[in-house]
């Protein structure tokens, strides 16, 4: 009987335990509905953002400082700054020339994809996209060695960039097929 | 308090309509093991004493389809029959981390990689898990073998009659007091943990993710399939993956249930050793495979509902909490109940009608009875053939599981036309609770497109791949506008979701 009482206890106390010791473990509170992250500098479209990549791609190759990082609101007030803000809101997201480069390449096949281009050109520019990607990839300490590594490859970007431009029609021609 | 209690009420209710299929089978499963097979077979099947108990043990769990529930009538008849701790180990925890429903479902991540990886991670896990406690406990194999009582029937309907009385009965031993503390405990959880509470909290910078999912997911339960469907919301939201395997291997692993169920069978020491191997190991490779498995372009959301459903369902004070439990209850029977529940039940009835019989009948004479082998007309089959024929049965089972539970694109795709018309007009005109409704059906429906197409063309091209990935992103964005009842916002997205299912179609329909 001893026993037996002995063995629910040990039973009820080690329940107890793991279950307090993952409840521990867990401790939170309350969240509000998480929003999604805004990316302010994401383009609307192919063409938008082909055409922002020909933008970066002149501005590396030409002989003149590099833009500053543009600043991004959470009220979607984008602009470029040559000056600092000291009464800016806590929500102030910085975004330089190479993580935007980076991030427009990366979102490109996705971006070409949520229109109504059907497979065969969207292999094709998903092949360019690669390629792209390739010869895009820094991995400089600063901005300037950055760019010279671009710069050493700026032919072929130019060629892979003309290739990608030249799909506009592509996209004309679908939107024309199926309108609105 | 009044909340609280509806909110268990709602936990419980959808705990026990996802269990119940599985506890079910997990009980005939145990009956077959006692009546069919008998104990010397079932240490034959399982490897005996040696090292290769393990390799038996996760072949058996990966062929058998259920949970961490289901498991235990199995892993108690087991250890009845012998069976090292190791090998138990090894059964427990592969037979609800392996399915090839939940397995291929994970495939349609943005990563197939990372579902090879995880599917490898654990098969590390229950391996050496199993190897290190069988090293350090070699008298796991507690039971003399001649103590050990065989009830296998005489073949014929005898053995049907025998073995559907043993699966039915063992709903009224220990077994069932271990499902019920399992169930009991997530539900706790569910009380203790605010809704959304685990939203904000498992992204990918926060290194504790890991360690945090690890801990609520011991006391938490899953079925595989939600587990994976989980996962594979936390890779499209970019969160920690760390945390993603963390919740493979401790949500839908284990539970409170099946360690009380260790505990008793082996005692608190050995608990302890299993949970500390356990979480070693395991929290150990999600660290190391974390970053290298972190999807490469997602955009990170900044949260997850991957854990809302392990949360309190109401906020914290709700007026109507009653009518809404009721209507939530209602919701849930007939969109996940498919059978489980009433055939548990039912179960559960003949099991209390067997021992009554026991009690006025001569039954267990009548099993227990040995007729003239000439005058039966059974045929007498090796076992070979019959060991043959249930492994060949069982994948070919799971095999036609997968093609029904993921339709043809045709089939798929007519279901998703409907389902974007209810999703797109509940959504344009505030109808939020169907909009919901519809929109979850089309999410979960598009994963099961992408799956069906691949297991009946053997490959899914990376266009078709992004623009299902496309409509889940329009379908997450509608949902938030949905949930916080913007209606000039939601019918904008209804629009573009709209706009991004037609293309979906004419993409896996050219």
């Amino acid at each position: 009987m001893m026993t037996q009482k002995k063995s629910i206890l040990s039973l009820i106390a080690n329940a107890s335990f793991l279950l307090l010791f993952s409840l521990w473990m867990a401790g939170c509170k309350e969240s509000e509905h998480g929003d999604h992250i805004t990316y302010h500098h994401k383009p609307a479209d192919y063409k938008a953002a082909v055409n922002r990549l020909l933008i970066i791609h002149e501005l590396m190759i030409i002989d003149a400082p590099l833009p500053p990082p543009k600043h991004f609101h959470g009220d979607d007030d984008d602009h470029d700054h040559g000056h600092s803000h000291s009464d800016h809101d806590d929500d102030v997201v910085e975004v330089g020339i190479f993580q935007e480069l980076d991030d427009i390449v990366r979102w490109l096949p996705t971006i070409a994809a949520d229109s109504d281009l059907p497979k065969k050109p969207w292999d094709r520019i998903n092949d360019n996209i690669k390629q792209l990607s390739k010869l895009t990839k820094t991995d400089g300490e600063n901005d300037e060695e950055k760019r010279k590594q671009y710069r050493k490859n700026a032919k072929q970007i130019a060629d892979v960039l003309g290739k990608l431009e030249n799909e506009f029609e592509e996209f004309d021609k679908w939107d024309q097929q199926y309108p609105g | 308090m009044d909340t609280i209690f509806w909110g268990v009420l709602l936990r419980l209710v959808q705990t026990l309509i996802n269990a119940a299929p599985w506890i079910a089978i997990g009980f005939v499963i145990a009956g077959v093991f006692r009546v069919v097979v008998g104990p010397e077979k079932t240490r034959k099947i399982f490897g005996g004493n040696s090292w290769k108990g393990l390799v038996y043990g996760w072949l058996w769990g990966m062929l058998l389809p259920v949970c961490s529930l289901g498991v235990i009538p199995i892993v108690r008849e087991l250890y009845r029959s012998g069976i090292r701790g190791g090998t138990l180990i090894a059964f427990a925890l592969t037979a609800p981390l392996f399915n090839p429903l939940s397995v291929l479902y994970g495939l349609t991540l943005s990563d197939p990689i990372a579902i090879i990886t995880f599917a490898f991670c654990s098969l590390v896990i229950v391996s050496s898990v199993g190897l290190i406690w069988d090293t350090i406990f070699k008298d796991s194999n507690r039971i003399d073998e001649k103590e050990i009582t065989d009830e296998t029937v005489e073949i014929g309907i005898r053995r049907s009659v025998g073995t559907f009385k043993a699966s039915t009965q063992m709903i009224f031993s220990a077994a069932a007091l271990y499902i019920a503390i399992g169930i009991l405990a997530s539900v706790a959880v569910n009380v203790y943990l605010p809704h959304g509470a685990m939203a904000p909290m498992l992204e990918r910078e926060n290194t504790a993710a890991p360690l945090l999912v690890a801990g609520l997911g011991i006391p938490v339960y899953s079925t595989p399939l939600l587990a994976m469907s989980q996962i594979g919301s936390m890779f499209q939201h970019g969160n920690s993956i760390g945390a993603a395997f963390c919740l493979l291997i401790f949500g839908a692993g284990v539970n409170l249930g099946l360690f009380f169920c260790f505990m008793r069978l082996y005692g608190f020491a050995r608990l302890a050793t299993f949970i500390g191997l356990l979480l070693f190991i395991s929290v150990g490779l999600a660290y190391l495979i974390g970053e290298p498995l972190y999807p490469e372009g997602v955009e990170v959301a900044g949260h997850t509902h991957a854990f809302d459903m392990y949360t309190s369902p109401f906020p914290t004070k709700l007026e109507n909490a009653r009518e809404i439990t009721q209507h939530e209850i209602h919701k849930h029977w007939v969109n996940h109940e498919f059978g489980g529940t009433p055939i548990l039940i039912g179960m559960t009835i003949i099991g209390a009608i067997f021992f009554l019989l026991e009690r006025t009948t001569g039954l267990n004479q009548w099993l227990a009875a040995k007729t003239d082998n000439n005058k039966r007309m059974d045929k007498v089959l090796p076992g070979w053939v019959v060991t043959s024929l249930t492994v060949v049965g069982l994948l070919f089972f799971s095999i036609a599981g997968c093609y029904l539970y993921y339709p043809a694109k045709h089939e798929a795709l007519e279901e998703m036309t409907t389902f974007n018309i209810q999703a797109v007009s509940a959504a344009k005109t505030g109808n939020w609770e169907a909009a919901m409704k519809w929109i979850e059906f089309q999410q979960d429906l598009a994963r099961r497109l992408e799956v069906g197409s691949f297991i009946r063309s053997g490959e899914l091209s990376e266009y078709h791949r992004t623009k299902a990935r496309i409509l889940r992103e329009h379908l997450e964005l509608l949902k938030h506008e949905v949930e916080d009842k913007d209606k000039e916002r939601a019918g904008e997205l209804a629009l573009e979701t709209n706009r991004a299912f037609k293309r979906l179609k004419r993409a896996f329909l050219e």
